[in-house]
C-alpha cells in the first residue's frame, strides 16, 4: 500500500532514480519511487554500453546483466576508414531489462518502496512540502521530490526549474536490435559523417551471438530533412541488407552541457532529466547512477537536518559539479567542435591517425588532432585530460 | 496546428524534452498537445524519430519562429 506521505518521492524508476532511492533509504529516510511503465527496465531506450570502471563503482560485472565484454573500440570515418582507438579501457554491453531491475531490487532491499504503472502528472508546493499528483491515484506528499523522469522530464518544470533542451542539442535516435551480423563480438564501433548521421554518430554495440544494438543519433537540427530511421535504414541496407531486425526502439538524448539548476526548493533532478549523459557520446547510465548516489546522500542529510530548501539541497549541485558537471561543459564544447568537422576533414584525420603507431592512437590524441585549428577547444581538451 | 499520429508513436518523449513551452503531455501510451499553449515552433516535429507529429500549416520562415530566447 502506498502511504500518504514520504520523506522523498522519486519520479522515474530507471537506474538514476533507483540509485537515488537506494542511497536515500540507506540514509534512513522514507522513499517512494513512482514508475510510469508497468515494468521496471522496459521498454529499453538505450544502446546499453558502459565502461567497466564506471560499472564497478556500483556492481561487479555479472553475467546476468552483462551481455557482452568489449575491449576494442573503432572510430570510422565517412569514407569507411577504421581507426582502432588505443587506451580506452574495456566495457560491457548490458541487458538493461535485467540491470535496471537489479538496481530497483537493491533500492527495495535498502528500504525504498516502488510502485509501477503510476504516472506522475504534476507537482505543487504545499507549505514546506511537495504534493506530487499521480494519474488516477490522487496526490502523495514529499519533503523532497527527485525528478529522474528522463528525456521527457517535466518534474523540474512543475517546480520552476528550466529543463528545456535546445533542438540542436537533442540527439534524435533510432536503434534496431539486429541478428545475423558478422561484426566482431568484442568491438564497439562509432561511424561519423554527414550522410551517415549528421550531428551525431552511427553505432554498433555487439551483444554476442551475432546480435547487436545498431543505431544512430542525429542532431535535432537535422531532423526536419530526414528522420533518424531514414539514416539507420540506409546504413543497414549498406552493411547488412539480409540481417534480421528483432527489435526497434527510439528516443531523444539531451546532449547539452547540463541543466543549470538541478536543485530547487524541495526538488532535485537526476539523469537525463538533468541532461547528465555525456554530451559527446550520449552515454548516461552510470552518470545517472553517480548523480543519483550523490542526490540520495544529500537528500537524506537535508531531511535529517530539516532544511529541504534549495540551500539545504545545494550540496548535490556542488558535488555533481566536482565529479562531472564541469567536465560536462567541456565535453559539450568539444562536441560542438568535433561535430562541425567536414567529411573531408574527418577522412584525412583518420588517415593521419592511422600513420601513428597503434599505441599512440588514443582518444585524446585523436581529439587533439581533430581540433588543431581550434586552439580554445584544445585548451578545454587539455583540462579534461590532465 | 500540431497533429498527432498515434499509430506510429513509440511514446519516447523526445518531443517533450524540446518543447520550449511545456505544451506536451505524455502518459502511458498516450500523448496530447495543448494547442492553447503551443507556439507552433515545430521542434517536436523535427525531433520525432518516427514522424508521429506533424504540422498542418506551412512551415514558418526561418527566423520567424516566435520561441523563447533560450530555444534558439
Amino acid at each position: 500500500m502506498m502511504r500518504e506521505s514520504y520523506d522523498v518521492v522519486v519520479v522515474g524508476g530507471g537506474p538514476g532514480g533507483c540509485q537515488a532511492a537506494r542511497t536515500a533509504a540507506e540514509g534512513g529516510v522514507s522513499v517512494l519511487v513512482v514508475e510510469k511503465d508497468p515494468d521496471i527496465g522496459s521498454p529499453v531506450r538505450c544502446a546499453e554500453g558502459v565502461s567497466t570502471r564506471s560499472l564497478q563503482e556500483f556492481y561487479e560485472p555479472d553475467p546476468s546483466f552483462c551481455r557482452q565484454f568489449i575491449n576494442e573500440f573503432h572510430l570510422v570515418a565517412p569514407n569507411g576508414t577504421h581507426v582502432e582507438v588505443a587506451g580506452v579501457g574495456e566495457g560491457y554491453i548490458l541487458d538493461r531489462k535485467i540491470f535496471d531491475r537489479r538496481v530497483a531490487e537493491d533500492a527495495v532491499r535498502a528500504g525504498a518502496q516502488i510502485v509501477t504503472n503510476t504516472n506522475a502528472i504534476g507537482a505543487r508546493r504545499v507549505g514546506d512540502r511537495v504534493a506530487v499528483r499521480l494519474e488516477s491515484r490522487g496526490e502523495v506528499l514529499a519533503r523532497v521530490m527527485v525528478g529522474a523522469d528522463g528525456t521527457e522530464s517535466r518534474a523540474g518544470r512543475w517546480l520552476g526549474l528550466r529543463t528545456f533542451c535546445p533542438l540542436h542539442d537533442m540527439e534524435t535516435a533510432a536503434q534496431y536490435l539486429v541478428a545475423g551480423i558478422d561484426t566482431p563480438p568484442n568491438r564497439m564501433e562509432m561511424h561519423f559523417g554527414s550522410s551517415v548521421a549528421p550531428g551525431g554518430y552511427f553505432w554498433i554495440f555487439p551483444k554476442g551471438n551475432g546480435v547487436a544494438n545498431v543505431g544512430l543519433g542525429i542532431s535535432g537540427d537535422h531532423g526536419a530533412a530526414h528522420t533518424a530511421f531514414f539514416y539507420l535504414d540506409q546504413m543497414l541496407e549498406r552493411h547488412w541488407p539480409n540481417a534480421s531486425i528483432l527489435g526497434r526502439t527510439m528516443g531523444g538524448v539531451p546532449c547539452t552541457g547540463g541543466v543549470k539548476e538541478i536543485v530547487g526548493d524541495n526538488v532535485m533532478l537526476v539523469g537525463d532529466a538533468a541532461h547528465q549523459a555525456n554530451p559527446l557520446t550520449g552515454g548516461g547510465i552510470t552518470n545517472a547512477m553517480k548523480a543519483g548516489r550523490i542526490a540520495g546522500r544529500v537528500v537524506a542529510e537535508a531531511i535529517r537536518s530539516g532544511d529541504c530548501t534549495r540551500r539545504g539541497l545545494r550540496a548535490y549541485h556542488d558535488e555533481w559539479e566536482d565529479v562531472l558537471g564541469r567536465a560536462h561543459r567541456r565535453f559539450h564544447r568539444l562536441k560542438e567542435g568535433a561535430f562541425s568537422l567536414s567529411d573531408d576533414a574527418l577522412n584525412s584525420l583518420a588517415e593521419t591517425i592511422n600513420r601513428l603507431p597503434p599505441g599512440e592512437r588514443s582518444l585524446s590524441t585523436i581529439l587533439a588532432r581533430a581540433l588543431v585549428a581550434r586552439p580554445k577547444l584544445l585548451v578545454e581538451l587539455a583540462r579534461l585530460v590532465f | 496546428m500540431i497533429l498527432f499520429h498515434r499509430d506510429t508513436c513509440d511514446f519516447c518523449g523526445a518531443c517533450v524534452g524540446v518543447c520550449p513551452v511545456d505544451a506536451i503531455y505524455l502518459g502511458k501510451a498516450d500523448l496530447k498537445v495543448d494547442h492553447e499553449t503551443c507556439i507552433n515552433c515545430d521542434f517536436c516535429v523535427d525531433v520525432c524519430p518516427s514522424r508521429s507529429l506533424s504540422q498542418d500549416s506551412p512551415r514558418p520562415r526561418k527566423g520567424s519562429r516566435t520561441v523563447p530566447k533560450e530555444a534558439r
